[in-house]
């Protein structure tokens, strides 16, 4: 029996040939069949990276080997992995959640503070039991254990996160939409933080329904009660942009990088609002220069989303075998960190997808769709959001491979995973304006998922 | 199978899903690869198949034979997710929660794992010893001296310890460590776990990473709490306070063997 490959708790890595192809790149053999040895050492040595921007050298201690009886952080520097491996868990709020399953008999609950039982309820839905938080809010608040307010922000939060992270279904949001609205006019129960995650999460649910109008009052109201939040500006600059209101947008985020710089947030928050600043700033016509500046800035601080960032503004602007370069570079290691750690800031299946159509654009569809095929085999935290995407983009390739059938059939089962109507709005929008599609939504079946 | 077992562009049909994992298993014997994306993958759709054409008992019956083509799955959250849904089909409470305490006892010492498996205990809890053990239960996470009704829970049984060590192969350490653990030899998992830090030199970071949250892992394991494992974890990041590993390596000299 071959042993099993694993990496301990963590989720297991995939040793296919396909794989094996991505994680070595573009390859260089092409250098020995056209070119002599010196020859090879000059285009290797241009290829080679600077020194400033190679990881450092693996950790080793002094004594040759870490010793777990004495302090790590004394035996040397601890890389990244290590820190972070050493962070303590906190459960404190979970013990009240603890006691607080999925049907919780009152007198148990009548013990605990308020404030105990509200931080234990965000807890538990942090953690993902957003059923079971949606069904003991409502039980609080029958008993009066829980004021109205906090109950209805609670639950407006649990199947606005539903909807996100485990199912996109229309009820969701509908059932999410009065919940916040309630808890955002509490304004006697809630204090302003309170009301302003009610503001920005019912500003996310009015953009899923593609009601403009409310996304972006929603976004102001959640801005003016905690206008120093950068998150809140986040979330005005994104409605203002959807909104076509792109000057004020590209304003608003300049106000957020300015934040940001006072704030004196640490590195991976900083690399959090930078990244989605500049993502915000290559979809506007006029942020693109600002764009590439915030990608600079990343690029200084090594992040690799610098280099997805720097892939998408290649396909902006046209340089689609040099995003696919930059792509492929990012997906190998996404596929490291993802799959050995399952945390990153731009998911594996965006990557995918963003890697796909630079390859089609570059006139490689027959590539484009293997990293298609890839990207849909790889499960992942944000499943359901990058699924239609990739979906699509699969379509588009058997269209510019000629192979209509297959193209038609992706794009019925983008469909069905695109029920929201900001979902479909971008899916309707993808196909009438793909030229790979041409022929594919000229037929009934198709145009009638675009009526 | 993904479609009939979940729905999406077929009808939902379980049977068919689990019929064509079978068909998949039984056409590529020893040649099915034990990764995750062909092996682990296939059986675990196979259990949530069973669990929802069949019965719970099916479904954990199908999840030992995953155990046994991959130990190293023990240590994945949504192997451990698929286990504990099976258990919950079976509708027995006893079998419920102890798997709810395998699951607590291999989850990785991260928030979101433990405040998961400690989920799924308290719930296994309420369904078994009714509501008054789940609030013991939270009572000894904050207080490590209280009283622990999961320290005389039983822990669910995946197959012989001696077959699960060879599916695990000589040179997986990881995979030994979630064995040992599964089958409550914690004191050897911990011998595994602190020769990995010991090798971790010159190697990967996440090699050390690894051995460091195995080590908490096992404090997790024998208190059945998180307190000491975090303290574990403090000393090292910090350099303040007592190693806590000494003492539990000595618990575990004079405990029992299982």
């Amino acid at each position: 029996m071959r042993p099993p490959r694993s990496t301990g708790c963590q989720p297991l890595a995939r040793p296919s040939a396909k794989n094996a192809k991505v994680r070595d790149g573009l390859g260089l053999s092409f250098l020995r069949a056209v070119a002599s040895p010196g020859l090879c050492v000059v285009a290797l040595a241009c290829l080679v990276p600077p020194c400033w921007s190679q990881p450092r050298g693996r950790p080793r201690p002094p004594g040759g080997a870490y010793d777990p009886y004495r302090p790590l952080v004394h035996q040397g520097p601890l890389p990244a992995a290590v820190q972070q491996a050493l962070q303590r868990i906190l459960i404190l709020p979970g013990q009240a959640a603890a006691a607080l399953p999925r049907a919780v008999p009152p007198p148990l609950a009548n013990g605990i503070p308020p404030e105990v039982l509200v931080k234990a309820l965000w807890s538990a839905l942090e953690s993902g039991a957003s059923e079971s938080v949606i069904a003991t809010a409502q039980q609080l608040k029958e008993h009066n254990l829980l004021g109205p307010g906090h109950a209805a922000l609670l639950m407006g939060r649990a199947y606005t996160w539903r909807y996100f992270r485990e199912k996109r279904e229309r009820e969701l949001l509908d059932r999410a939409r009065p919940f916040l609205q309630e808890a955002l006019g509490s304004a006697e129960e809630l204090e302003r933080p309170h009301r302003a995650a009610a503001a920005l999460a019912l500003s996310a649910v009015c953009a899923e329904l593609g009601d403009r109008d409310a996304q972006l009052a929603s976004a102001r109201q959640g801005c003016a009660l905690t206008p120093e939040s950068p998150s809140a500006w986040m979330c005005l600059a994104n409605a203002l942009r959807e909104a076509s209101k792109e000057e004020e947008a590209v304003r608003a985020y300049a106000q957020i990088r300015e934040l940001v710089g006072a704030a004196k947030l640490g590195r991976d928050e900083t690399v959090l609002v930078l990244v989605n600043i500049a993502s915000a700033l290559l979809r506007t016509e006029h942020g693109q220069p600002q764009a590439l500046d915030t990608i600079r800035e990343l690029k200084a601080l090594d992040e690799p989303a610098s280099l997805y960032l720097s892939g998408q503004l290649d396909v902006l602007s046209g340089r689609y075998e040099h995003a696919a370069i930059n792509l492929l570079e990012v997906v190998r290691r996404l596929r490291e960190s993802e799959l050995a750690q399952g945390a990153s800031l731009v998911c594996l299946g965006e990557a995918y997808g963003a890697l796909a159509q630079a390859q089609r654009y570059a006139g490689s569809p027959g590539r484009a769709l293997a990293s298609c095929d890839e990207g849909l085999q790889t499960p992942g935290k944000a499943h359901v959001a990058w699924e239609p995407r990739l979906l699509m983009e699969q379509a588009a390739c058997y269209g510019a491979l000629g192979r209509d059938d297959e193209a038609s059939e992706a794009l019925k089962r983008a469909f069905v995973r695109n029920p929201s109507p900001n979902g479909r709005a971008v899916f309707r929008r993808f196909v009438s304006r793909e030229p790979a599609l041409a022929r594919v939504r000229e037929t009934d079946e198709i145009r009638s998922l675009l009526d | 199978m993904r479609e009939y077992l979940w729905g999406t562009g077929q009808p939902r049909d379980p049977a068919k899903a689990a019929q064509l994992a079978d068909e998949a298993i039984e056409k590529l014997g020893d040649r099915l690869p034990r990764d995750y994306y062909l092996g682990f993958n296939l059986y675990l759709l196979r259990v949530h198949a069973l669990r929802y054409a069949k019965d719970g008992q099916a479904a954990l019956a199908a999840a030992r034979d995953c155990v046994l083509l991959a130990p190293a799955t023990l240590g994945n959250k949504d192997f451990l997710k698929a286990l504990y849904e099976a258990a919950r089909f079976a509708k027995d409470p006893r079998t419920q929660l102890s798997v709810a305490k395998l699951c607590y006892v291999l989850c990785d010492f991260t928030e979101a794992e433990v405040n998961q498996a400690t989920e799924w205990v308290s719930a296994a809890l309420v369904a078994c010893q009714g509501p008054g053990a789940t609030r013991q239960f939270a009572e000894s996470q904050g207080d490590a001296d209280a009283e622990n009704p999961l320290a005389t829970v039983e822990l669910f049984s995946l197959g012989e310890p001696g077959k699960l060590l060879d599916a695990a192969g000589a040179g997986d350490r990881n995979a030994r460590i979630n064995v040992f653990l599964a089958t409550g030899q914690v004191g050897k998992a911990l011998a595994e776990a602190t020769e990995q830090i010991r090798r971790s030199a010159g190697a990967d970071p996440k090699y050390l990473a690894s051995g460091l949250k195995n080590i908490a892992r096992c404090f997790k394991a024998h208190d059945l709490n998180v307190a000491r494992g975090n303290r574990f974890l403090d000393y090292h990041r910090t350099g303040k306070g007592e190693n806590p590993l000494p003492a539990l390596e000595g618990e575990l000299a004079n405990a029992p063997t299982p």
